[in-house]
């Protein structure tokens, strides 16, 4: 009899793989998903983006009707929610036994594709991405920042890290961008020196940069920023400046070839959809000269 | 040697060595770095093999100075008033 129902197996692979998933994705961590995207066959969202409007008013009457009739200019904007996925291939008799007896199969293969996807968000999340290499379909975290500091900073000298935390703090609050945390990401090459720079009295910079990125804060190193690069980007709950679209998040779906239904190989595929938006870009700043 | 760019700042500012760029001014960068802030500068000009180019603020003192120094200047032309007239 052919077993044309895998979604048991789909869903043992989206379990197993979400653990070691949460280790690989650092980009997810810049930003809070919108929960109202949620869902499958959603390709598309519409948000409402807030214009600028001139300055409340003060007084110790109430406001006439038309007083103060500017009003809170809002457009609505719609955005395309791009795929991302990577197939595999599964042993089709190991998989029918966990159908049929529940005996667990290795996910190795789902594991590798499902680290490729995650990677490729991480690109998508910061870099964007550019059908063409040169037009942006979708501005990531770090092209799309309102603000850049070209300083060289080497954070290898005891204090280096913490003036550009300073001065990156300083862009987005003058910007009229404050947050109360920020999440400051780093190539591995960065981190590492931030991680061992300590000062003459032994006090290390990481815990003063830490504390200078708020109760919420945090220092993240990913591979997904070029060396030389980082990115401060505020912890953003209410997302005002920034959030994710995201309505299917890492789903494996399994299948077989229809030619061959009782023998041939299973293939799977992890597919998630996401898209970092931009809401405010000077509420992000970014780091281009870092030693 | 290394190759530079004139370069426009498409964002809301853009720090270099302390000094902020708003958006719409020009400053001069290293391709190399031109090339790291991607789509927040759109290049104006290439300037290849010089040493690096002063840092100047496009400061409206800045572009007078510019625009004189881009003025045509008027060569005295000689004229022989001798011949005028003559056939």
């Amino acid at each position: 009899m052919v077993n044309l129902n895998y979604a048991r197996a789909g869903q043992f692979i989206s379990t197993e793989i979400k653990e070691p998933l949460r280790a690989i994705l650092k980009g997810k961590r810049a930003a809070f998903t919108n929960p109202d995207c949620k869902g499958n066959g959603i390709n598309s969202f519409t948000y409402t983006k807030l214009g600028d409007m001139s300055v409340a008013t003060i007084s110790y009457t109430l406001p006439a009707p038309d007083s103060n009739a500017d009003d809170v200019e809002a457009t609505d904007v719609t955005v395309k929610i791009p795929v991302l996925s990577k197939q595999f291939k599964l042993d089709r008799m190991k998989v029918d036994a966990y159908e049929r007896q529940g005996i667990r199969f290795s996910t190795v293969t789902a594991m590798a594709a499902a680290r490729k996807v995650a990677e490729l968000e991480d690109a998508q999340i910061f870099d964007g991405w550019t059908k063409n290499g040169s037009d942006y379909e979708v501005k990531g975290f770090f092209t799309g920042a309102g603000n850049a500091i070209t300083d060289s900073l080497d954070f290898s000298t005891f204090g280096k890290a913490v003036e550009a935390i300073t001065n990156g703090k300083a862009l987005a609050e003058e910007g009229n961008a404050p947050a109360e945390s920020y999440t400051f990401f780093l190539n591995p090459a960065q981190y590492r020196k931030l991680e061992s720079s300590f000062n003459a009295s032994g006090g290390w910079e990481i815990e003063v940069a830490k504390r200078m990125l708020g109760p919420n804060g945090s220092i993240i190193s990913t591979k997904a920023l070029a060396p030389g690069t980082g990115l401060l980007c505020p912890v953003d709950p209410a997302r005002q400046y920034i959030e994710f679209l995201s309505p299917v998040a890492y789903k494996v779906d399994i299948g077989f070839d229809s030619r061959q239904p009782n023998y041939s190989a299973l293939y799977g595929t992890v597919l998630t959809l996401t898209l970092p938006v931009i809401h405010y870009d000077v509420a992000l700043v970014k780091y281009t000269g870092l030693v | 040697m290394m190759k530079y760019v004139r370069v426009k700042c498409e964002i809301a500012r853009i720090v270099k060595e302390g000094v902020p760029y708003k958006k719409g001014e020009t400053f001069t960068l290293s391709y190399e770095e031109a090339k790291k802030l991607g789509p927040s500068v759109s290049i104006m000009k290439e300037i290849i093999n010089v040493e690096e180019p002063k840092v100047e603020k496009n400061t409206e003192e800045a572009k007078i100075e510019q625009a004189k120094a881009e003025e045509p200047v008027l060569q005295p032309v000689e004229v022989n008033l001798s011949k005028r007239g003559k056939k």
